[in-house]
């Protein structure tokens, strides 16, 4: 009765579309004539041949994993660092969040005026050394660096909270046994906060996962996937062949991909990290 | 020890924030000022890129401003209404049957839209309501009840289960007991959702660009695409109107931040 407008919904709008993904990747379809030709599985088959494809995955996974170190090591240093109750500390904790709030092609334009060529950073550089010019966007292995940039600035916003969070559920009381026992303060996060921080790190990754195989918005803004393709994610790649070049089967079978690896890649983090936290 | 860990705390936050002090600065500086000393003070102050972006000739900032602020407004509503009424009526059926759902609610919340933005676009074709803002909400409604619903769910488990039988056996039918019972108790639940959804709809880029097409209304992040990809801009007035259309989903967390953390941990911890 009440539940049955939500899950119409749900099901036309959300499991509809990914079992129709892959009942489209055996076809040939064009959006122009509307025309659906089974062609099996040469849509997989071209697929091994598509050098941009396999590009895009590796960028992805590189981003990916770039994002998941650097957005966690830097959250857990945010975190111990803020996790005080001082009125100061809170105010500090309210701003922090911000670049979690605005919209990734936002930020994706932030880091376009301070990164082009005659941008803010390099105006910068220029005050101390004429000599220097970096291309933080028009060079391949620049553009990677600089995208990633740009993803863990909101990332860290996102994993601080989530570590503060956590750290307010550890008892004081286990850090003054510590100080007690004469721990320092490695032994301290190794054997203390690390294990106890396992629930945040598991929402971290994951959300950090999800949000690298959807990456689009800021590599728009910063690179549009340039130089060349050097910069072009899979998202893009999808729409691309899909409402560019108007091949919709074959952009399809990307998607059932994507959705395999991104499926069990967060089935992999969420039962590896859900172990991890039970066993402490 | 305290005065080293603020110093080091808030030397660690300016850095970390330069970018959107950045953004802020420099709305309110003239070309030349912000080539030439980006990170300063503005020279002379002005408000000549607001104004610019106004007052365009295609009312591009005016038009996407009232376009987000009307299918946003509509989704959260439809997000509010259908997950929280998604998440009472499982209360009711069997265990099995309440997994199978939660299994497909976890599976859609952690679904990356581009994957199934191809056939979203087909059945909004095959229904009619491609390219109109209907298809464009009821879309954003149905890919954030995973949310909501969890959300709502980690809430209903606070309340008692003799309130909702009370409730039956003083003659109240399911909708009744929704509306007087349940609903009061989830507003706390429900300002998290609104702002969380909010958000994220306000934000989002490239459902609109798709399910939207060209040739439909803009939202203010397609607007902003647009914008940089229609006129040689200079950074003035794209930062102005950056600052604009952040503006609301600033100040509305400024004023629930407490709901909006709370809201993510309820939803990213179930």
């Amino acid at each position: 009765m009440l539940i049955t407008p939500a899950l119409f919904l749900f099901t036309l709008l959300i499991i509809l579309p990914i079992c129709l993904t892959v009942f489209y990747s055996f076809f040939k379809i064009s959006f122009l004539t509307n025309k659906y030709d089974f062609i099996g599985f040469k849509n997989f088959y071209k697929l091994t041949f598509k050098k941009e494809f396999f590009n895009s995955l590796q960028i992805v996974l590189i981003l990916t994993i770039i994002a998941v170190f650097v957005s966690n090591f830097i959250g857990i240093i945010f975190a111990k660092l803020f996790n005080n109750d001082h009125k100061l500390f809170i105010i500090l904790r309210i701003l922090i969040f911000t670049p979690f709030i605005l919209s990734p092609i936002v930020i994706g334009y932030i880091f376009v005026t301070i990164l082009t060529d005659n941008g803010i950073l390099n105006q910068f550089i220029s005050i101390f050394n004429n000599q220097i010019k970096i291309s933080w966007l028009g060079n391949p292995n620049m553009a990677l660096i600089s995208i990633s940039i740009a993803l863990c600035w909101q990332l860290i916003a996102f994993c601080t909270v989530i570590y503060l969070a956590n750290l307010k559920n550890i008892p004081k009381e286990l850090e003054d046994a510590a100080n007690i026992d004469g721990a320092n303060k490695i032994q301290k996060f190794r054997y203390l906060d690390w294990p106890l921080l396992a629930p945040a790190l598991t929402i971290n990754t994951v959300v950090i996962l999800i949000s690298s195989f959807k990456l689009y918005d800021r590599v728009l803004a910063l690179t549009g996937g340039g130089p060349g393709r050097s910069t072009e994610t899979i998202a893009m790649l999808i729409i691309r062949t899909a409402f560019n070049e108007n091949r919709v089967g074959f952009a399809s079978s990307m998607s059932l991909l994507l959705l395999v690896i991104s499926g069990a890649t967060t089935f992999i983090a969420l039962i590896y990290l859900g172990k991890r936290e039970v066993e402490n | 020890m305290f005065s080293r860990q603020l110093l080091l705390s808030v030397l660690l936050s300016i850095i970390f924030l330069f970018p959107l002090y950045l953004v802020f600065i420099n709305s309110f500086k003239f070309e030349n000022d912000i080539i030439n000393n980006p990170g300063s003070f503005p020279e002379i102050f002005t408000l000549k890129n607001y104004l610019s972006i106004f007052f365009k000739s295609d009312d591009l900032l005016v038009n996407s401003f009232s376009n987000s602020l009307i299918f946003t407004s509509i989704s959260i509503f439809f997000v509010l209404i259908l997950s929280s009424m998604l998440a009472f009526s499982i209360h009711f059926l069997n265990k099995k049957l309440q997994n199978v759902i939660f299994i497909f609610l976890l599976l859609g919340l952690i679904l990356p839209t581009p994957i199934i933005l191809i056939p979203v676009f087909t059945i909004l074709k095959f229904i009619n309501l491609n390219n109109t803002f209907i298809g464009l909400i009821l879309f954003f409604s149905a890919y954030y009840l995973p949310f909501g619903t969890l959300v709502f769910r980690g809430f209903m488990k606070n309340i008692p289960q003799e309130m909702i039988e009370a409730s039956f056996i003083d003659g109240a039918n399911f909708f009744i007991c929704y509306y007087k019972i349940i609903l009061p108790i989830l507003k706390p639940a429900a300002a998290s959702v609104i702002i969380i959804t909010g958000t994220w709809v306000w934000n989002d880029f490239l459902n609109p660009l798709i399910l939207l097409g060209p040739l439909q209304g803009t939202t203010v992040t397609v607007g902003l695409y647009r914008m940089v990809g229609q006129y040689s801009i200079n950074f003035g007035e794209l930062y102005a109107f950056m600052v604009l259309i952040s503006l609301p989903v600033l100040i509305a967390y400024l004023f629930l931040q407490k709901y909006f953390i709370e809201g993510l941990l309820a939803g990213s911890t179930k």
